[in-house]
């Protein structure tokens, strides 16, 4: 089956005062109708740059895209014009962001923003448009809504405010859903119901998801797919299960071992020592030699290319090369 | 821990209610965030508070450092009531127990150099000649892994995680017999929590320190800590032991909240019972009639919706406020210690 959403090779930079930042170089992946692809990676390794390319939300300048391709339905998004991507967008992609209050105008009920957004997409009165709305609220566990839609942001809690978010983002049955850490500021017991409602729509749906977190826990448990970032780099990538059972990236490992855990017992987290580089420096070979363990000396000069140790699993790693020699 | 020894901090019947006051005309109403609070800790110890945004962890972090009264109930350390402390007693307590905060960006003073922020405790203090405060720092620096290098830098120069250690150095140039941690590496990425928690760790054991943990996550706390008090609405619902609280939960909404930490583990989050609560955390504005947890409790009964429940021993120091406690008989599917 052809994937609804396919990225191969983006490259995207800003100018800055000290150089060239490429906050996402070079990244490939296929999206599959009905599933889940996780990118994880820790902060500023360039997922939330990644996915505001897909939505083309970046301001250009400061923002360059360097190169890349990201098909949908048949058409390279970087090749729109930004009033065919306004059509796309909202509409066949929808995206949720981390923080809701952002994304919220604080100045118009939460009925008239849903409303607004139907209205937008598909031809219909402003009364059909509300009624719509109470609907959605409903769909995703907001109680009396048909009182609520009434109500302004900030009379909503937070996880009441991210089931508006995700309310908005399906008002139109998207293709594929970008969630950036829709759960990294809310509690544990919200974010549970928050990623229940994801998957519940999901089955229903058929909608692709690219869920952007650093929570490998919530990886588990939503993920069919992972990729892992890092430096704007992608470093590894499997089905959940394999990449899991079998990671195979020195920085892969490194982050699934630095995890605390509620299951068996470690006396001591093996923490990575170090940090991750500077980006405003072009760096030749992989970004994570500097701390990995087990690098060889051709680590710092040549970029890795792409090993597939296993059907679906790919590393961006040396130690790959070492091994099929 | 031996049993005979005394506890370093007592707290009892800890309350601390604010007026507040909801609209421009209306009376002011009592939101209380720590609302009766009672645990101890042994020197040596590490004792983890663990709970939701707005239970009521950060007012009882700054009421435990004497950095606000409380409405009722004291705080002893080491046998002394510290709300009732002199001054020359209060400055004393104020180089005994130090507090680390969550946010490493903004708890540090942005035009001071690190050698600056690390002197600034001896100088309050009026401890050391200069050149012993500058072999003092020095130490500090080392054991907290912050390159000699960087000793002139400012706080922007470092990334957060070596911000935090900063904090940690700053909290630990006294040494301290109590450190309060509050969320010491929820702003932190994965890879450099480890990195804190196990300098922690080290810490400890070197300079004898008990810590009080507060974190809203069971994970981190595990790694730490020897026992944990869970927090709902400004009380204690559960507390026991690590491994008990943990494999073997008794209050509901303990059990609920270890529910919904997902595991990483594809295998054992496909294989796993959950409970996902319904509702939001209620208001502190206007929490629930007598178990605060009832309307979110899937085990409820009538008597619960007018019953405040007191902290009970349901095993060996092990409490639980709960009068159903469903789990008594049998133990939660959702525990997770196997
Ligand atoms: N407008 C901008 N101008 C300059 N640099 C930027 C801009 N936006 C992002 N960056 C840089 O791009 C890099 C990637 O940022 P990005 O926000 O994608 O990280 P992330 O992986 O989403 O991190 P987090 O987990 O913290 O959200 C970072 O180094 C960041 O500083
Ligand atoms: N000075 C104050 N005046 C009025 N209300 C306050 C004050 N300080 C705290 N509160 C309220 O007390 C409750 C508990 O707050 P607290 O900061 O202790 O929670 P917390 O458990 O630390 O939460 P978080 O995990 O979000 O840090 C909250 O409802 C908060 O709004
Ligand atoms: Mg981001
Ligand atoms: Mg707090």
């Amino acid at each position: 089956m052809d994937p609804v959403l396919s990225v191969k090779d983006l490259r995207v930079g800003f100018r800055t005062e000290r150089g060239f930042l490429r906050a996402v170089d070079g990244i490939s992946y296929d999206l599959h109708a009905g599933q889940t692809l996780a990118i994880v990676g820790e902060s500023g390794s360039g997922k939330s740059v990644h996915a505001l390319s897909i939505l083309r939300l970046l301001p250009e300048p400061p923002a360059e895209i360097v190169s890349g391709e990201i098909t949908f339905a048949g058409r390279d998004l970087l090749k729109l014009s930004l009033s065919e991507m306004r059509k796309i967008r909202g509409n066949r992609i929808a995206m949720i962001f981390q923080e809701p209050m952002t994304s919220l105008n604080p100045v118009l009920t939460i009925g008239d923003q849903i409303s607004e957004a139907v209205i937008l997409h598909q031809k219909v009165s402003q009364a059909k448009a509300m009624a719509k709305a109470v609907d959605l609220l409903k769909k995703v566990g907001i109680p009396h809504p048909s009182e609520r839609v009434k109500d302004y942001p900030h009379q909503f809690s937070g996880g009441m405010r991210q089931r508006a978010m995700i309310a908005m983002a399906l008002s139109c049955d998207p293709d594929v859903l970008v969630a950036d850490e829709p759960t990294t500021a809310l509690d544990v017991t919200i974010q549970a119901q928050i990623l229940e409602l994801m998957r519940d729509i999901q089955k229903e749906s058929k909608m692709g998801i690219v869920l952007i977190t650093h929570n490998l826990g919530v990886v588990a448990e939503m993920a069919d797919e992972v990729c892992v970032m890092y430096a704007g780099r992608q470093m590894e990538g499997a089905g959940v299960s394999e990449l899991f059972k079998d990671p195979r990236h020195p920085y892969t490992r490194g982050l699934l071992n630095s995890v605390p855990s509620l299951y068996g017992r470690k006396d001591r987290l093996e923490a990575i020592a170090g940090q991750p580089p500077e980006l405003v420096s072009e760096v030749p070979g992989c970004p994570f030699e500097p701390r990995c363990s087990k690098a060889m000396a051709h680590c710092k000069t040549e970029r890795p290319t792409r090993f597939e140790p296993a059907a679906g699993h790919y590393s961006y790693c040396w130690m790959e090369d070492a091994k099929s020699q | 821990m031996s049993r005979d020894t005394a506890p370093i901090l007592e707290i009892r019947g800890l309350k601390r209610h604010f007026a507040v006051s909801r609209g421009l005309f209306s009376s002011k109403t009592m939101l209380k965030a720590v609302d009766g609070v009672d645990f101890s800790v042994m020197p040596q110890e590490s004792f983890a508070v663990v709970g939701e945004s707005g239970c009521g962890k950060t007012t009882l972090a700054r009421l435990l450092l004497a950095l606000d009264r409380p409405t009722a109930g004291e705080v002893l350390f080491e046998g002394n009531n510290i709300f009732s402390l002199r001054r020359g007693a209060l400055r004393r307590l104020r180089r005994d127990m130090q507090i680390i905060f969550q946010d490493p960006y903004s708890s540090l003073n942005p035009r001071m150099t690190v050698e600056e922020l690390l002197m600034e405790p001896f100088v309050i203090h009026g401890i050391g000649a200069p050149a012993e405060r500058r072999e003092r720092v020095k130490r500090l620096m080392d054991a907290c892994g912050l390159a000699q290098s960087k000793i002139s830098s400012y706080p922007h120069e470092f990334s957060g995680g070596q911000r935090q250690r900063i904090g940690i150095a700053r909290a630990l140039a006294l040494n301290p017999k109590l450190v309060i941690a509050d969320e010491p590496v929820s702003a932190l990425d994965v890879s450099i929590q480890a990195q804190i928690l196990n300098l922690l760790k080290d810490l400890q054991n070197e300079m004898r320190l008990t810590y009080v943990f507060i974190s809203h996550d069971f994970s981190t706390v595990r790694h730490l800590c020897q026992r944990i008090a869970v927090m709902y609405l400004g009380r204690v619902v559960e507390m026991g032991q690590t491994e008990s609280l943990l494999g073997n939960p008794q209050h509901p909404y303990t059990e609920a909240l270890l529910s919904a930490i997902p595991i990483p583990d594809p295998n054992i989050e496909k294989k796993r019972t959950r409970v996902i609560l319904t509702g939001d955390v209620p208001s502190p504005l206007a929490p629930p009639s007598g178990c605060h947890f009832h309307p979110r409790c899937r085990y409820a009964t009538e008597a619960c919706k007018s019953r405040t429940p007191e902290l009970s021993e349901t095993q060996p120091g092990h409490w639980a406020a709960c009068p159903v406690l469903p789990f008594a008989q049998k133990p939660s599917a959702a525990a997770l210690i196997h």
